[in-house]
């Protein structure tokens, strides 16, 4: 089965995590599980990539984190999406569709249709 | 659950490995811990599928990525937490900030040579200040006197000495000599060859001159001027390294 690696979704990683965010708040674990199974196992993120994503995101004002329920006795750290991120998934979606377009037109002829 | 405890170790140690070679922030503990929880969660998670508990560590370890990712989004550790620490300015010195200090520095090498002066002649002259005032009382006061005159100029010189070095070793900046400073410096340091020579010649010539004059004032008075110039000498040569750094040839 074909995967996908940290190279090539180098630039995807901050919209993948809050577009997970969007639905709702969660916490690590989960988003990972989230993106194995979303993804249909072609993405397995590694562990370092989603937690320097959550960094990051966090630095630049576009998740919050807040400590949240407990299990086992030991608490969770949620995120949350702001607005500001909010505003960025959008921009992304844009330029996505964008590259899809700009890229698709000169390679389109050599993906076979599947 | 019990396998939650016999790996816990497993887990914590991996990941205090991995975390030390980065900074000891807050920030990074933080993201530590955050790590911990989630790949224990994976771990539970791996186990009460089924796995058993080497495969499942061993596949959360294989999942871990590469803790290059982590260090290039946390911060390095503060130097101090205050404020941040201002990168060091390189700033040309100021002609005024040079001439300043290095008048100060010959200012205050001239007081103290002069105390020297007094401090040898003080005693050396003593004899000769018994026959001049014929009372030992004013003897004696002169004598005090030019002690005391001397230990006000030195106290005098290095009172104002902090103010002055304030002005060229600021700690925040790399102080760039001007050339023309450092042209001095050069020129100086041929003329402190030569004077240092002459002071050399003083002192040994000062036995022979007070053999033929008959008179310890000639003694002590090459002596006391011989040191007098070395003092001068060594405090320009202090302020043009202060300014300039080491000699530009590095012959010193």
């Amino acid at each position: 089965m074909a995967e996908l690696s940290s190279d090539v979704m180098r630039g995807y990683n901050d919209v993948i995590v809050l577009s997970i965010l969007a639905d709702g708040d969660s916490y690590g674990y989960e988003i990972s599980r989230c993106i194995n199974e979303r993804s249909g196992g072609r993405y397995p993120i590694k562990e370092t990539t989603l937690y320097s994503t959550f960094t990051r995101l966090e630095r630049l004002g576009f998740i919050s984190s807040y400590v949240g329920s407990e299990t086992y006795g030991r608490q969770r750290t949620y995120y949350t999406v702001t607005d500001t991120g909010k505003s960025y998934l959008k921009e992304k979606c844009q330029e996505w569709q964008l590259a899809q377009d700009v890229i698709g037109s000169f390679i389109n002829r050599f993906i076979s249709e599947s | 659950m019990e396998h939650m405890e016999t790996n816990n170790g497993k887990i914590r140690t991996y990941l205090d490995n991995i975390f030390a070679s980065l900074p000891k922030t807050e920030q990074a503990a933080r993201m530590k811990e955050e790590m911990y929880c989630s790949m224990l969660d994976k771990y539970n998670g791996l186990v009460e599928a089924g796995e058993s508990e080497d495969a499942a560590f061993g596949r959360i370890v294989g999942e871990f990525g590469s803790i290059e990712d982590i260090r290039s989004e946390l911060q390095p550790a503060p130097v101090n937490t205050a404020a941040p620490a201002p990168a060091k300015l390189t700033l040309p010195a100021s002609k005024e900030t040079e001439m300043a200090y290095e008048k100060y520095r010959i200012f205050a090498a001239v007081l103290i040579a002069v105390a020297v002066i007094l401090f040898i002649f003080a005693p050396l002259g003593y004899a000769s200040y018994e026959q001049l005032f014929a009372s030992e009382t004013m003897t004696n006061f002169v004598f005090g006197s030019m002690i005391a005159v001397g230990v006000m100029l030195c106290v005098k010189a290095v009172v104002g000495r902090e103010k002055y070095f304030e002005l060229v070793k600021k700690p925040e900046y790399n102080v760039l000599p001007s050339p023309e400073r450092v042209e001095a410096y050069r020129k100086f340091a041929v003329v402190r060859s030569w004077l240092m020579g002459l002071a050399v010649g003083m002192f040994v010539l000062s036995p022979f001159a007070r053999e033929l004059s008959g008179s310890d004032l000639v003694l002590g008075g090459l002596i006391a001027v011989g040191v007098a110039i070395l003092i001068i000498l060594a405090a320009v040569r202090k302020s043009y390294r202060d300014v300039v750094g080491e000699h530009p040839d590095k012959k010193d």
